[in-house]
């Protein structure tokens, strides 16, 4: 048996039968499925799973289904995740006439990686400018702190240098641009 | 300058070393979610499935009632694959985590053993597995040391009954086999070990060597199956006792290659397949 499974992620136009209502004359109904995961089971011969029992495991619950469900006369089966489906990896299990087999896929693949990428390029970023800023502060820091010391040596003999200055100079990676500026 | 501006400077100085620290400890705080899951038991069981427990009815007729079952396991191997094992492509599963039997000691078991609604047969309890998703098991089966199935590694041992004849058979395979097999699948899952305990399944499949009489004779289960009657042709006064040498010696060739076909195919996990990886 084989199972196949496609991803289709963008806009997806999709009929679903099952959702429809009792046939009205002139009526009709359309349901669209932003995202959806394509499930294709087969048995080995290439006949299709038809009506085959599918249960889809969320990855934060693989002892019991978030869904049950049957493929439809050629063996395919729809998974529309909902607005609060987890991402990860979930599971598919298709069964029929004592044949079956699971399968996984990862929702949310693209975003969740995007998203730990992001988190680790702003973290990288943080770290980065927060050396920086701890650099340039502790050396200013200290620099202030000699002025300080001088201060305090110059308490005596020279007149304490402005506040405004140094602490500008303290919040700026270029303290002669700031210097410039803050003039 | 004031004590305020002092406090709140000092504090914008700390500010990175803390913003920092939180970034870490964000990405640790993740890390640890996705390897805190505990450890655990990992059950390993047979299972013969209701085929063994209760009979049933080959595909020529035969009411099939096993007394005895035995299989003989050695080299357990329980993975946890990524990706998933494919029996189908893969030769052995990829696993970052695999769980083995210590002992090395063959193990035997009888399939047959409780009643009719008996729970599957444990074969060994593996303490302080790495929790996770089990998603694979192997198992070779071996010729027992001892026992009643010594030097066979399966044993089959009942009685078949067709209208008003009865035949005690007692059947004796000496091939090893081996599988590899992928995520069970059944009506309950299997193999999610969250600390406490988590089972893994090895199922075997009888209907496949001799049909189910419940199913259409078109039925792929029956077409491919052999059937009891070649066994029950074999049979003198109302026994039969049959190891591998005599059913190639004494079935026709086209059984014996038959039977030959189809022992691959007593692996499974629930109704998940398996890979025989050894037949001899």
């Amino acid at each position: 048996m084989r199972l196949r499974l496609a991803l289709a992620a963008g806009l997806w136009g999709l009929l679903l039968a099952q959702g429809a209502e009792p046939a009205q004359a002139h009526g009709a109904r359309l349901e669209v499925v932003p995202q959806a995961v394509e499930i294709t089971a087969t048995f080995d011969t290439g006949e299709p799973m038809a009506d085959a029992q599918v249960s889809v495991y969320a990855p934060d619950a693989l002892d019991a289904p978030w869904q049950s469900a049957q493929t439809d006369s050629d063996g395919r089966f729809l998974f529309a995740p909902r607005a609060d489906a987890p991402a990860g990896v979930w599971e598919v299990t298709v069964r029929k006439a004592g044949h079956g087999k699971t399968t996984t896929f990862d929702l949310g693949v693209v975003s969740s990686n995007l998203a730990s990428s992001e988190q680790s390029l702003a973290q990288k970023w943080l770290g980065v400018v927060a050396i920086v800023w701890g650099c340039v502060g502790t050396s200013l820091y200290f620099l202030r702190k000699g002025d300080s010391g001088r201060k305090n040596l110059d308490t005596r003999r020279l007149p304490q240098p402005p506040l405004r200055e140094a602490a500008t100079a303290t919040f700026v990676s270029d303290a002669k641009a700031s210097r410039k500026e803050s003039r | 300058m004031t004590l305020k501006g002092m406090t709140g400077k000092r504090f914008l100085w700390l500010l990175p070393a803390v913003l920092t620290l939180l970034g870490c400890s964000q990405g640790n705080e993740a890390n640890l979610a996705e390897e805190n899951t505990p450890p655990g038991t990992l059950i390993v069981t047979a299972n013969g499935e209701d085929f063994v427990r209760q009979g049933f009815t080959t595909k020529d007729g035969w009411q099939i009632d096993f007394n005895n079952v035995y299989v003989t396991f050695n080299d357990i191997e329980v993975f946890q694959a990524e990706p998933p094992f494919e029996p189908e492509k893969q030769d052995r599963p990829k696993a970052e985590t695999t769980v083995s039997l210590a002992t090395g000691a063959p193990i035997t078991v009888d399939l047959a053993d409780g009643d009719e609604n008996a729970e599957p047969i444990v074969v060994a309890t593996l303490a302080d597995s790495p929790g996770g998703r089990y998603n694979a098991l192997g198992w070779r089966m071996v010729a027992a040391p001892d026992g009643p199935a010594a030097g066979y590694p399966l044993m089959l041992v009942g009685s078949a009954t067709k209208g008003n004849e009865s035949i005690n058979f007692q059947i004796q395979m000496e091939e090893s086999l081996a599988f590899i097999c992928g995520d069970f699948i059944g009506d309950t899952r299997k193999g999610i070990l969250n600390g406490a305990e988590a089972e893994v399944e090895a199922t075997f499949h009888f209907d496949h060597l001799f049909g189910d009489g419940d199913a259409p004779a078109e039925d792929e289960i029956n077409t491919g199956a052999l059937g009891f009657e070649p066994i029950a042709a074999l049979a003198e006064g109302g026994d039969v006792s049959l190891t591998s040498s005599d059913l190639q010696q004494d079935l026709s060739k086209e059984d014996y290659k038959t039977l030959q076909a189809l022992l691959p195919s007593l692996g499974h996990v629930g109704e998940g397949h398996c890979r025989e990886t050894q037949l001899n």
